[in-house]
């Protein structure tokens, strides 16, 4: 549940201005805008990464590391999350971190990759897989731990057709709730339930997918189109 | 076994150069560093490569020291000599095997993943830093004079906004994986 969030680097100019809306238990939440619109910042905010004025409880609560615990993040740039010599041991380090058995973790670790259709490459590292690889192998770091919300920031930057639509299957998959920053309409009208459409900080609508990207005027509001 | 004994003995090493002050020490232990250092780097080329930065460190601080008449032999090779021993044991770490010491609650498996997230963030740092070095060399037009040192200094400038960027990041990714 957000209420009121407001967040500027400086006082004189806010990024984000009252943004306020809830997420119920398995929805998936798309937020949509152009660039520069606060998306990322929202999602950093959300994380209680950034200090920011307004209300935000993840399951009931403010966000503590606890509670973040709950939480799996997929970053924009892959290479912020996936840092092992081998992927596998990124997606295992989270459950060992929570006292999970290595051998263990690895296990339910390369059943994530196995999943996401990278089962053949988890003993390489990061930087020897495509781009499209290493955005699945950091959503399969992100769900190795069963997170309660999934938050993906521009999970398409930089991916190709098909991998977008591999995407899209994973995502689908997921009956957690899910919450999508992007400015890629397309994706969005294919994994989302609901979306909100920021422009300049603020929400300037909030709705069903098929009402909010069939709606021009407002695309053209927000710097979409 | 061995290897982590070596290791070991080369960071012991460093230690023990960097607390001397004996300069006969110091001026038997630079060839020797060296030696070990090329024999860690296994090419010639990429060790020189490697050295450069900190040759053009340990230049601006001698002549710093030179113009207020406070010129240390000891300092420089001290500085060269610990360079030699630590990037050699670091290189010497089998760090594709390092996935295996990750047990919960082992301080070993802290530490290296600590040295892990070093070694990443230094490679995306060396990463940037070339791109950014490449683009600049194409909007130059003379590789001296008051332009170039300025877009260099924004070069570096903007590099170190990019680090500060990265590293807000890498940490965040670390608490979300239970750090």
């Amino acid at each position: 549940m957000v209420d009121k969030l407001s967040f500027g680097y400086n006082s004189t100019e806010a990024l984000l201005q009252n943004i306020s809306f809830k997420l119920a238990e398995g929805e998936c939440l798309g937020i949509v805008g152009g660039n520069g619109a606060g998306k990322s910042t929202l999602l950093w905010c959300l994380l209680g990464l950034l200090k920011h004025s307004g209300t935000v409880r993840l399951f009931g609560d403010i966000p503590t590391r606890k509670t973040l615990m709950r939480v799996g993040m997929v970053f924009q740039n892959p290479e912020d999350q996936l840092f092992m010599p081998a992927i596998l041991d990124d997606a295992a380090l989270p459950l060992v971190n929570r006292g999970t058995p290595i051998r263990q973790a690895r296990k339910t670790a390369q059943e994530n990759f196995e999943q996401m259709g990278l089962g053949k490459l988890i003993n390489r590292p990061a930087s020897e897989i495509s781009i499209g690889e290493r955005k699945r192998a950091s959503i399969a770091v992100a769900l190795s731990t069963l997170p309660e919300l999934l938050l993906l920031d521009e999970p398409t930057a930089e991916l190709d057709g098909r991998a977008v639509n591999q995407l899209v299957e994973a995502l689908r998959r997921l009956p957690i709730a899910r919450i999508i920053a992007s400015h890629d309409t397309n994706f969005l009208k294919k994994t989302t339930s609901r979306i909100l459409v920021l422009c300049e900080g603020r929400i300037i609508s909030d709705g069903p997918v098929s009402d909010v990207l069939n709606d021009r005027a407002l695309l053209q509001a927000a710097r979409l189109e | 076994m061995i290897r982590l004994s070596v290791i070991i003995s080369l960071l012991a090493a460093a230690f023990w150069v960097a607390g001397t002050n004996n300069p006969w020490l110091l001026i038997s232990s630079l060839p020797a560093g060296f030696f070990i250092y090329l024999f860690a780097w296994k090419s010639l080329a990429k060790s020189m490569r490697a050295l450069i930065p900190v040759t053009v460190f340990i230049v601006l601080l001698s002549s710093l020291q030179w113009l207020y008449q406070g010129f240390h032999f000891e300092f420089s090779a001290k500085i060269l000599t610990v360079f030699f021993l630590t990037t050699s044991s670091f290189r010497l770490v089998p760090w594709d095997s390092c996935g295996n010491v990750l047990h919960p609650g082992s301080k070993l498996a802290v530490t290296v993943l600590y040295l892990l997230f070093m070694r990443h963030f230094a490679l995306i740092l060396a990463v940037e830093s070339r791109r950014l070095l490449t683009a600049r060399s194409r909007s130059i037009f003379k590789p001296y004079g008051r332009w170039s040192f300025r877009s260099l200094a924004s070069a570096l400038g903007s590099l170190f906004l990019r680090a500060m960027n990265r590293a807000e990041r890498f940490y965040a990714a670390q608490i979300l994986k239970g750090f």
